[in-house]
């Protein structure tokens, strides 16, 4: 119905009003704050492109980088990877629908666990002694020293806490779009003389190729920005060698209190989200317009 | 056979495809039938993704079992098969936890903490995505095209990037070192995927049914209560579900803008008995772990099949 | 390839789809599956296609039992009611895909496309995506998809439901004529009987799972075996009367309160004196009651009141009344009655009688 802006403020006001304060107002002092110096006395002391300049030279803010990179391209694979196995093993080649949704929800459950709880069962699978799972897995095949995962393997431990965590969306928007592709296509490229293997690589990923990019675009962007899990499991150690970009900003804002530069930092990464953000939106949001389903 | 038998009839069928399917057994073959599948549906490539699933399931598996077990458990054998049952890991429920070297440090107070903001965060979520997604959808106003493009990108755009703005902010508000900062915070950077599900409850009534309640007789308010409401129950469920998960299990935001020990959730607390145990005892962080997983695996049972069938994009922390 | 199914029954978990189904194909013919929505006769398609594997009995294709041949290795094409086009693919690739997948090579794959299309009439149709084809073109790419491997045996999963009514029209008769042409034994699915009528070399009647009559449409249609086959087939569908037998003076005689007819010489000959008095179903076919107007002598003609009358085209269709029984019947536009006028009505051609309770046909032996 046709209503007066003023009546709607009503319904929207308190979104509008939330949305203000905690989305709109900390991107533009975000950008602000990055040219100051601000530290824990919080006052504004405006020093140009000194924090900048200041991360170009410094060799850490490189290493930084590097580990991001490995860890997002990393953790993707693994993410998106198994999403797509599991997505493909319960709905196209299990019958049983018993055993799909038991699998389906022991994925989805890390996903409702409280953030430490689930970082406390990484630090047990990893557990440094013999009291750890992966490395009791070990001593099972002959191996008898334990391995200190966390200090041998960071990487590893945060590429698969993140991985395991991250897999069940994946997986649930896959088999979703793998339950929706009707039959008769399945039936009839199976009549055409396609196999198991060509079904998945002619039907299966081509139909769900706007899922597929969908979730690569979005884990990519929560990815740069998740750094939760890794603050609590390693801190960014040992040695920085698991700081990835979010985590430093982080650390420079709330371990050394130089807000000035965490925001310097952070600044990157609401531009890339801003940048992705609205890629996405052109892609997915015109194709809902198009009414893509038609293609189904 | 090649070529030398009668046109049209046998020369097209290898004989060995049916020879090998044919030695099949036949009950496994029974189970297929009453399932009603294709000839071509492979048991044996069932079995391989079965087992697949099984090996890649079983950190999770293990691990969930594991905190379980060992919060009932003195001793375990590679931190895996219990050895002796006991209860003394849950002490904490009825005595002081000893912290450090002075701290004394009741989980009461702390799991109430936990609860009202979880139930804060749930409330508020829930209404004020209530109130604009039926803007959204229901309204026609200047500027509505435009309030929903923007829900929709905020949907996608990474709120924690802006934690450092965000601090500033509270302080501003001066609502840093308060629970209630905390939830609004919370909120914020998940209403608009709230606000934009119960939009498409709200899209998924038809005006018609709206129209044909208030030629029944009803006013506008027992349309609310009669009609929309039943129907939109299914997603204020999800929502609240969700929602009362998410700030339930939180943590960064407490972590960050909370400093007195008095107003820590159960999220800091165990963050800060692992920094305290980490390694050492097992059996007291499990048993806290456990304890506060215990919304956790309820909502878990019994909405499992629920949650399924949603997606739950954007809850990433 | 002549295709024999050999007592097939299809169960699903307690649901039987498919009832002890036997049913033989002829080399080069094609056969109509016919039945209303829910009966099997799709179930029965894909078992043949090897989507369903039969709960028992075999399938036959020429000398050999296909059972547990995947569908891959049937050379069978196939077209669904939604022609499951593959909309990630061109018209080119949606029709090469399976030869594709057969491996074969590129400058064949391109000469066998080339052909079918030009055979279909598609050949300027080839880069374009499915999406963008109205229905009767998806349709004949579909069939060319189903055809370009050059199969023993076409399956048709009702092609023609999706297209608008006009276009279904010539679409069954191109149909037809392209089966013919290539001399395909062919299985076609369809709800639609005077579709079924105007493409099948014979008519496979399915019920519940349960084959009623398989035989060419003419006699679908002079000797329907039971009532189902006398009512589903033939549009408008056939008028029933409930009634009795009656022999009087060596004649016999329909009976109901409100008709009177007496029964041809070779019904006599085929129903025995005992069944006097018998409670029957009475069948006669809309085109075969005429009206008249003036009263006639006959004692058969008795009046009747005209209810309503529908607009068909060419002709009218009139339904009348008297006291407890309803006719339909079909008119020319020349002799147009109006509604509440009183007519004479009279039987021409073809009666059927019915068993009341089992619905088997009385003149059918058996």
């Amino acid at each position: 119905m046709e209503v007066k802006t003023s009546s709607v403020m009503g319904f929207l006001g308190p979104f509008l009003i939330l949305v203000l304060a905690f989305y709109f107002i900390p991107v533009i002092l975000t950008v602000i704050l990055s040219f100051t110096s601000m530290d824990y006395k919080l006052s504004w002391d405006f020093t140009g492109f000194t924090n900048f300049e200041h991360f170009l030279t410094q060799s850490l803010t490189y290493k930084v980088l590097l580990t991001t990179f490995v860890y997002v391209a990393l953790t993707l694979i693994f993410n998106v990877g198994i999403a797509f196995l599991l997505a493909l093993m319960t709905t196209y080649f299990t019958t049983h629908e018993n055993t799909a949704m038991f699998f389906r929800a022991i994925w989805l459950l890390p996903r409702l666990t409280p953030v430490v709880v689930y970082c406390l069962l990484w630090m047990w699978i990893f557990e440094p002694t013999q009291y750890g799972l992966f490395n009791t897995i070990l001593s099972l095949f002959g191996k008898s020293s334990s391995i200190d995962w966390f200090s041998s393997y960071p990487m590893g431990v945060i590429v698969f806490a993140n991985g395991f965590i991250g897999a069940s969306f994946g997986m649930v928007t896959f088999s979703s779009a793998i339950k929706s592709i009707s039959r008769d296509y399945i039936w009839s490229a199976q009549v055409d003389g396609a196999g198991d293997w060509q079904i998945i690589k002619r039907i299966i990923i081509p139909m769900i190729k706007w899922e597929i990019m969908y979730i690569f675009i979005w884990q990519t962007l929560s990815l740069l920005n998740s750094y939760v899990y890794i603050l609590i499991l390693t801190d960014g150690g040992p040695l920085h060698e698991t700081e990835v970009w979010s985590l430093y900003a982080y650390h420079k804002a709330f371990k050394y209190m130089e807000f000035g530069n965490g925001a310097a930092l952070s600044l990157f990464l609401v531009i890339i989200g801003i940048i992705f953000t609205f890629i996405s939106w052109k892609i997915f949001g015109f194709r809902k317009m198009m009414g893509q389903e038609v293609s189904r | 056979m090649k070529g030398q038998t009668p046109r049209g009839a046998t020369q097209v069928i290898p004989k060995r495809a049916i020879y090998s399917l044919k030695r099949k057994k036949k009950k496994e073959r029974r189970a297929q039938e009453v399932r009603g599948e294709a000839v071509t549906f492979s048991r044996r490539n069932e079995i391989i993704s079965t087992i697949i699933m099984t090996i890649i399931s079983i950190p999770i598996f293990l691990s969930y079992l594991w905190l379980f077990l060992s919060s009932f458990s003195a001793k375990m054998w590679h931190g895996l098969i219990p050895l002796k049952f006991t209860l003394h890991n849950w002490r904490f429920l009825w005595q002081p936890i000893k912290f450090g070297a002075v701290m004394h440090t009741s989980i009461w107070p702390i799991t109430l903490n936990t609860l009202l903001l979880a139930l804060a965060v749930t409330i508020s979520e829930v209404l004020v995505s209530t109130l604009s997604g039926y803007a959204l959808s229901r309204f026609r106003f200047k500027g509505r095209v435009m309030i929903q493009g923007m829900t929709m990108l905020l949907h996608a755009f990474p709120g924690v990037a802006l934690l450092i703005a965000i601090y500033y902010v509270l302080y501003t508000m001066r609502l840093l070192d308060t629970l209630w900062g905390v939830m609004l915070v919370k909120i914020s950077l998940e209403i608009p995927m709230s606000t934009n599900i119960i939009k498409g409850f709200f899209d998924n009534i038809p005006w018609d049914i709206e129209w044909s309640s208030f030629v029944d007789g009803c006013n506008r308010w027992q349309t609310w209560r009669y009609v929309i409401l039943p129907l939109l129950k299914p997603g204020i469920a999800a929502i609240s579900l969700f929602s009362f998960l998410s700030g339930w299990g939180e943590f960064l935001y407490i972590y960050t803008f909370i400093f007195t020990s008095k107003k820590q959730t159960l999220a800091t607390f165990l963050n800060s008995l692992i920094g305290e145990f980490k390694f050492v005892d097992y059996g007291l962080l499990s048993a806290v772990a456990t304890f506060y997983m215990i919304p956790t695996l309820l909502f878990f049972i019994f909405t499992q099949k629920a949650l399924l069938q949603m997606s739950f994009g954007g809850r990433k922390a | 390839m002549r295709v024999l199914l050999d007592n097939i029954t299809k169960i699903f978990g307690k649901v039987v789809a498919v009832n002890d189904l036997t049913l033989e194909v002829e080399d080069g013919k094609l056969v109509v599956l016919l039945g209303p929505s829910g009966c099997g006769k799709s179930t029965t398609l894909l078992m043949i296609a090897g989507i369903y594997r039969p709960t028992e009995g075999k399938i036959w294709f020429g000398d050999n039992v296909v059972n547990d041949l995947p569908p891959k290795d049937r050379k069978i094409g196939l077209v669904f009611q939604s022609y499951a086009l593959y909309p990630h693919m061109t018209v080119f690739e949606n029709i090469a895909f399976p030869l594709r997948l057969k491996r074969e090579n590129k400058k064949e794959i391109d000469k066998k496309v080339k052909k079918i299309s030009e055979f279909l009439e598609i050949g300027e149709l080839l880069d374009r995506k499915p999406i963008q084809l109205s229905g009767g073109q998806q349709q004949r790419v579909a069939v060319a998809r189903a055809l370009v491997k050059s199969p023993d045996i076409l399956l048709l999963d009702e092609p023609l439901s999706n297209l608008d009514a006009k276009l279904r029209v010539v679409m069954r008769t191109e149909l037809k004529k392209m089966q013919m042409r290539l001399g395909i034994t062919t299985i076609f699915v369809t709800h639609d009987q005077s579709e079924a009528m105007t493409v099948a070399d014979k008519i496979a009647v399915i019920k519940n799972g349960v084959l009623q009559q398989y035989s060419s449409p003419d006699e679908l249609y002079d000797i329907p075996k039971n009532l189902f086959v006398a009512t589903f087939v033939g549009s408008p569908p056939m008028n029933i009367i409930e009634g009795s037998l009656s022999f009087k003076d060596g004649n016999l005689f329909f009976l109901n309160p409100d008709v009177r007819f007496e029964l041809p010489e070779d019904m006599k000959v085929v129903l025995k004196q005992e069944r006097n008095t018998e409670e029957v179903l009475f069948g006669v076919r809309p085109e075969d009651v005429n009206i008249s107007y003036e009263r006639s002598g006959s004692q058969d003609s008795t009046s009747w009141l005209v209810d309503m009358i529908e607009m068909m085209g060419r002709e009218l269709l009139v339904t009348l009344s008297r006291e407890k029984t309803m006719l339909k019947t079909i008119v020319d536009r020349e002799h147009v009655p109006s509604i509440g006028e009183k007519v004479n009505v009279e039987f021409t051609g073809k009666v059927f009688l019915f068993d009341k309770y089992s619905g088997k046909n009385l003149l059918c032996e058996e």
